[in-house]
């Protein structure tokens, strides 16, 4: 047994993933949802409401989920709600985030893909 | 030219052959002609000469590996890891060195125990066998201040151990110690002093002991049975020079042999060069395959860097002091001090004890056999005390089974 | 003479034979060294480079052939990592594969490799130059091997001192978790000496708790309490005999004298209204919400006596001294009705019920029981007095990091023996371990073990450089004087306030700005009657019930001392700025989180009366660069210009509750 190895399995996150779960938790789940689909606590007193990132996600490419978290939703021509944070957050943040978009963007269950012989397994 | 360094040349008769070896500066420590009987593999089993050659083999590898060492214990370690990371040969030249030792130390006391199988220590030998008994206490002290020198927890450890023991001696133990580290623990003193005794003043003194103990083989010939009963000892006017099997003198002594050199058996001796050398060729060619297979093979251990902080469970010492910390496990005065001094005293002592003439140049002599006995008891209990320590000692010195994990 | 012909053939063949072999041998030695395994390691780079780059960049590039190191003299290192690692600095390699691949995320432009190397952030051996010996793996005799992705903040840690360290949230959590389990009770702990130990005084605890309650505490404190701090110290049932005991005989200051209320005409009902009114759920736990600042009361009243509660609510200070709750300015009927709704209906109806007190007074008993107080070292946590003196309990845990592990510590020898997993389990189960471990059992979660690990393992033996080091300042003890002072001492305001950096987390205003940020009206009123200004806020300032006077002299003194002198400066209002500022309201999508006369959401502070509440110069500079005010807030930076931030400003300005037809 190798209690950090297990540890390691359990999260199947990667160390960007990781990154922008942190961030997305902090920033972003007060309306999109611990798991994007739309039901933050603020997300009942917005009009229009939230997106399930489930739906929304796999129909663009990462470089427009960027332009959004970096410009806001109005930069896309939808409603002012979900703002700018280009100005707020390092590059490298929103770097991280559009990684743990990814992971939402997929079905769950589905382990992200670890490029090969990256990680050691254990300590 | 060439003569002015050669002066004879090539030798192609047995003439040219006795003069090569008297007149080279090299092969002047050979005799012209040896005994056949010398000569023999399972004679002498070649354990003088592979000592000697494992002498050499360490002062060249040990020359080199000081050209990448600092004696102190901020660098030590890491001179450790660059022989065996970067230094071009280093692992080899590291792995030589430490397999050579280990191996001069197995050599020399085989080599003991045939001299005194074969009685090979007595007259005219007797001084000889007791320079013997010094080299190996100095193949032991070189070994062992060699052992520290790579600073990691089995070097550190392994002197912590050794220097102890060296510490129950009574009365003086502590002052010993304090000699031998240079302080109450071992530290950069240490490491200072054990590099010089190491390096310089031990290598010196081992190699003032082989020129006279070889010097001592040269003038006295290789043992082997005498053609003749020698005469009684008796017989002999003082002063004069004790009786030799050799047919041969360096120089022609008025006085001396007794008995003239046309009476002993011309077909026993035969000439040095080809047959000795050629057998010592043979030899050398030998230690050096076992050794490079051994270093290429086998890497020296290294384990972490010293920390005085953590013990190991069980701290050993170096492997051939084991027999010694067994002894200790019983008793520190009796083990540790009184048992080897006695041991070493009667080794000293063995051909003034045993003056015996009788039943030299075989192994195993029926005439001996009661010395080969006590002996070879002797002998057996020092290594079986050494494995005892070496594979059934475990956590605390407790008694342990090698093969149960 | 025997056939010297044989003879001499026989010593030529193995001559021969010798000869031969040793000539193979040797080159052998010198084929070892040719093939050596960073050799063909650079070779393949070569190949690949050559496929990667253009022929300029190919003949800019550094020469192969060589051993590559980075040396760090004053960390003791050599790192020769980068002589396999070719490709590590520059990205033209990202997607080759290991171990040419370019160093993933920014690291190297924060961390560069020739003043960092690359062993200080990963472990391993940096001597090595092969993969096995550069411990990517764990290797015998090499006690620092390659750390894994879920442990190498430990080597964050080791430089980034700081309580918080950035990006290191494993690191972070631990931290968090070592100062809130108490560790330093009972450990000397570097980086933590500071830290403040939360356990109530016992001097007086035979008058605070209810026997039975002890005896179930004592045996699992989070039996009783999921949340309880205290850990399980496995006791045996004599040792909860005689430390019951001992802790019933600690009379040292009786309670507030009670005698004159006359509890027949308590109203609980009341007193569930004071609770709520009073919003003692900010810190205290009921029925599985509020906060955690203070115990949970669901059952409090099965631990604890009608009369302390009473005495302890009435002046909390009384057998308490440096207790976080705050006194209120209830009256005696207030706080008997309150009590009487805590000790009736908040209980355990499944608690054991009161069995006779005779036999804890028992000397010997009480006198075998405080040896087990103090052999179990509980004075490291509940400050005794008269036993100030007995130092911790615990080893330090300096370098801690370091330890070294053998096989033999782990009694079960399914657990491979490393550092981690030794920290793993002397955390979650201390009795687990072979050693015969007087820690007491914390409970820990796995996530929460597995990062007080990552934090463990920061602490190294060897002390770094002072430059190698990033710290805080630790916050300076802050305690004002005066009337201010007393009455910041009696409402506890820095038990959930912070300034300069010395407080309690629980606010997340910091006060020292709040003259320039807030109208002294405003406070004085908020002071008295704490409002709702975020309003999913579950924990919200309590109603003191402080006298106007009091408010007054916080407001005043808040306004002249905790002020910014650059936010204290005259923004021009006018009406047409404000029209602009609605609009501006609108198109930026204000409304997602704050909420304006009820509608709107309830991300950020409601702003219905920001024209009441903050001061102009304070919103035009928040709005302008919201995270140099706050780092991490949630308000974005929008980029406004200086004319928008105006307009927004003249625009909240003029939302106020109090006159009708002013809120959209």
């Amino acid at each position: 047994m190798d209690v950090f190895g297990r540890q390691a399995q359990e999260e199947g996150l990667s160390r960007i993933e990781t990154d922008g779960k942190r961030l997305f938790v902090h920033y972003c789940v007060t309306c999109h949802g611990e798991t994007g689909e739309g039901d933050g606590q603020n997300a009942s007193t917005l009009a229009p409401a939230p997106p399930d990132f489930r739906a929304s996600l796999p129909v663009h490419q990462p470089a427009y989920w960027k332009q959004i978290i970096e410009a806001g939703s109005v930069a896309v021509g939808r409603s002012p709600l979900c703002p700018p944070w280009g100005r707020t957050l390092p590059s490298d943040d929103i770097t991280a985030l559009v990684a743990y978009l990814g992971v939402l963007s997929r079905p769950a269950g589905q382990k992200p893909v670890e490029p090969a012989a990256k990680a050691p397994a254990s300590p | 030219m060439g003569r002015t360094i050669f002066r004879v040349g090539w030798p192609r008769t047995d003439k040219d052959r006795a003069a090569a070896m008297i007149s080279s500066l090299v092969l002047h420590i050979h005799p012209a002609k040896v005994q056949r009987h010398s000569l023999r593999a399972s004679y002498t089993l070649g354990l003088g000469l592979t000592s000697a050659y494992l002498f050499g083999v360490l002062i060249v590898t040990g020359v080199v590996l000081m050209l990448y060492y600092t004696p102190h214990p901020l660098d030590a370690y890491r001179n450790m890891k660059d022989l065996q990371f970067v230094v071009t040969f280093g692992p080899v030249l590291r792995n030589m060195h430490r397999w050579a030792a280990h191996a001069m130390v197995v050599v020399v006391f085989l080599h003991m125990c045939r001299v005194f199988f074969t009685g090979a220590y007595k007259e005219p030998r007797q001084f000889n066998w007791v320079l013997g008994v010094g080299l190996l206490l100095l193949t032991l002290g070189l070994s062992f201040t060699g052992y520290l020198l790579p600073w990691d927890q089995l070097a550190f450890w392994a002197i912590t151990v050794g220097s102890n023991i060296a510490g129950y001696a009574p009365g003086l133990g502590a002052e010993i110690k304090y000699l031998l580290l240079g302080g109450n623990v071992i530290e950069s003193g240490a490491l200072l002093r054990f590099y010089v005794l190491h390096c310089v003043i031990l290598p010196l003194l081992a190699a003032m002991l082989i020129a006279m103990h070889v010097y001592r083989v040269r003038k006295d010939g290789l043992s082997a049975p005498p053609a003749a009963e020698p005469p009684p000892i008796e017989e002999m006017a003082p002063g004069r020079f004790p009786p030799s099997t050799r047919s041969y003198g360096l120089m022609a002594l008025a006085d001396r042999p007794a008995q003239p050199v046309v009476e002993s058996e011309p077909d026993d001796e035969v000439l040095t060069w080809p047959h000795l050398l050629y057998r010592e060729v043979l030899v050398l060619l030998a230690v050096l395959i076992a050794l490079h297979a051994a270093a290429l093979l086998f890497n020296a251990p290294l384990e972490e860097i010293a920390d005085p902080t953590r013990t190991p469970n069980p701290a050993k010492a170096p492997w051939y002091f084991l027999g010694l910390q067994e002894l200790v496990s019983y008793s520190a005065l009796i083990g540790g001090v009184l048992v080897p001094t006695l041991l070493v005293l009667a080794l000293v002592l063995v051909p003034y004890l045993d003056p015996v003439p009788r039943g030299v140049g075989v192994w195993f002599a029926p005439e001996r056999s009661r010395a080969n006995r006590i002996f070879a008891a002797l002998a057996s209990a020092a290594v079986a005390l050494t494995l005892v320590g070496m594979f059934f000692r475990g956590p605390n010195w407790a008694w342990v089974w090698p093969w149960t994990p | 003479m025997r056939t010297p012909q044989r003879a001499s053939v026989r010593f030529h063949l193995a001559f021969a034979v010798l000869g031969v072999t040793f000539l193979a041998i040797f080159s052998w030695v010198f084929l070892k060294e040719y093939l050596a395994e960073w050799r063909t390691t650079q070779a393949q780079f070569d190949q690949l480079q050559r496929r990667v780059k253009d022929p300029h960049a190919l003949s800019l590039a550094a020469p192969l052939g060589e051993i590559q190191q980075i040396w760090l003299p004053d960390l003791n290192r050599v790192d020769r990592c980068p002589t396999c690692h070719l490709g590590i600095d520059d990205p033209a390699f990202v997607s080759a594969p290991e171990p040419y691949t370019t160093h993933p995320g920014a690291w190297l432009r924060t961390h560069a490799p020739d003043r960092f190397g690359c062993t200080s952030c990963h472990g391993g051996q940096g001597e090595a130059t092969d993969f096995r010996n550069a411990a990517h793996q764990p290797i015998p005799y090499w006690s620092d091997p390659m750390r894994s992705p879920q442990l190498i903040e430990a080597n964050c840690g080791a430089c980034h001192r700081e309580r918080r360290p950035r990006q290191a949230v494993w690191l972070e959590k631990g931290r968090e978790v070592i100062a809130n389990a108490g560790c330093i009770a009972c450990h000397d702990i570097p980086g933590f000496s500071l830290e403040e130990l939360r356990a109530p005084r016992l001097e007086s605890v035979g008058y605070k708790v209810r026997p039975e309650w002890l005896r179930t505490w004592l045996a699992d404190p989070k039996a009783y309490l999921a949340q309880a701090r205290m850990p399980n110290f496995r006791l045996e049932p004599p040792e909860i005999d005689s430390l019951s005991a001992f802790l019933l005989a600690q009379r040292e200051t009786a309670p507030l004298d009670s005698a004159g209320i006359d509890w027949s005409k308590a109203d609980r009902d009341r007193g569930r209204t004071v609770f709520g009114e009073a919003r003692c759920v900010t810190c205290h736990r009921l029925e599985g919400r509020g906060g955690t600042m203070g115990p949970e009361l669901t059952t409090v009243g099965s631990k604890v006596g009608r009369a302390w509660l009473f005495s302890f609510i009435k002046d909390p200070t009384h057998d308490q001294p440096g207790t976080l709750m705050l006194r209120y300015r209830f009256t005696d009927d207030q706080i008997r009705d309150l009590v009487a709704y805590l000790t009736e209906d908040l209980i355990d109806p499944g608690a054991p019920q009161a069995s006779s007190e005779v036999r804890y007074v028992e000397p010997a008993l009480i006198e075998r029981g405080r040896e087990a107080f103090v052999r179990h070292g509980c004075y490291g946590c509940h400050r005794f007095s008269g036993m100030v003196d007995l130092g911790k309990i615990g080893p330090s845990l300096l370098g801690i990091g370091d330890r070294a592990i053998e096989a033999a510590d782990f009694r079960n020898a399914a657990v491979v023996p490393s550092r981690p997993n030794w920290l793993f389990l002397k955390l979650r189960a201390p009795d687990t371990l072979a050693d015969q471990s007087r820690m007491p059992t914390f409970n820990f979660s796995e996530p929460d073990a597995a990062a007080a690990v990552v934090a463990l393992l920061s602490i190294r033996r060897a002390d770094l450089p002072v430059s190698r080091v990033t710290d805080q300042p630790r916050p300076v003890r802050y305690e004002p004087q005066g009337t201010f002072g007393a009455l910041v001492a009696r409402y506890r305001c820095l038990s959930c306030h912070q300034t300069r950096g010395w407080g309690g987390e629980l606010s997340t205003v910091p006060l020292d700005r709040i003259g320039s940020q807030l109208q002294h009206a405003y406070l004085v009123s908020y002071l008295q009657l704490p409002s709702a200004v975020r309003v999913s806020l579950e924990e919200r300032m309590p109603w003191f019930r402080m006298t106007r006077e009091e408010a007054r002299t916080l407001a005043d003194y808040l306004a002249g001392v905790f002020v910014d002198d650059s936010l204290e400066r005259p923004v021009p209002l006018d009406a047409d700025a404000a029209r602009r500022g609605a609009r501006l309201y609108q198109t930026l999508g204000c409304r997602g989180c704050h909420s304006l006369g009820g509608t709107g959401g309830y991300v950020g502070p409601d702003l219905s009366d920001s024209g009441r509440r903050l001061k102009p110069g304070w919103i035009e500079a928040w709005l302008s660069d919201p995270g140099r005010w706050k780092p991490g807030t949630l308000q974005p930076n929008y980029g406004l210009k200086p004319e928008e931030a105006r307009s927004l400003t003249a625009y909240l300005m003029t939302l106020s509750t109090d006159r009708s037809g002013s809120t959209p």
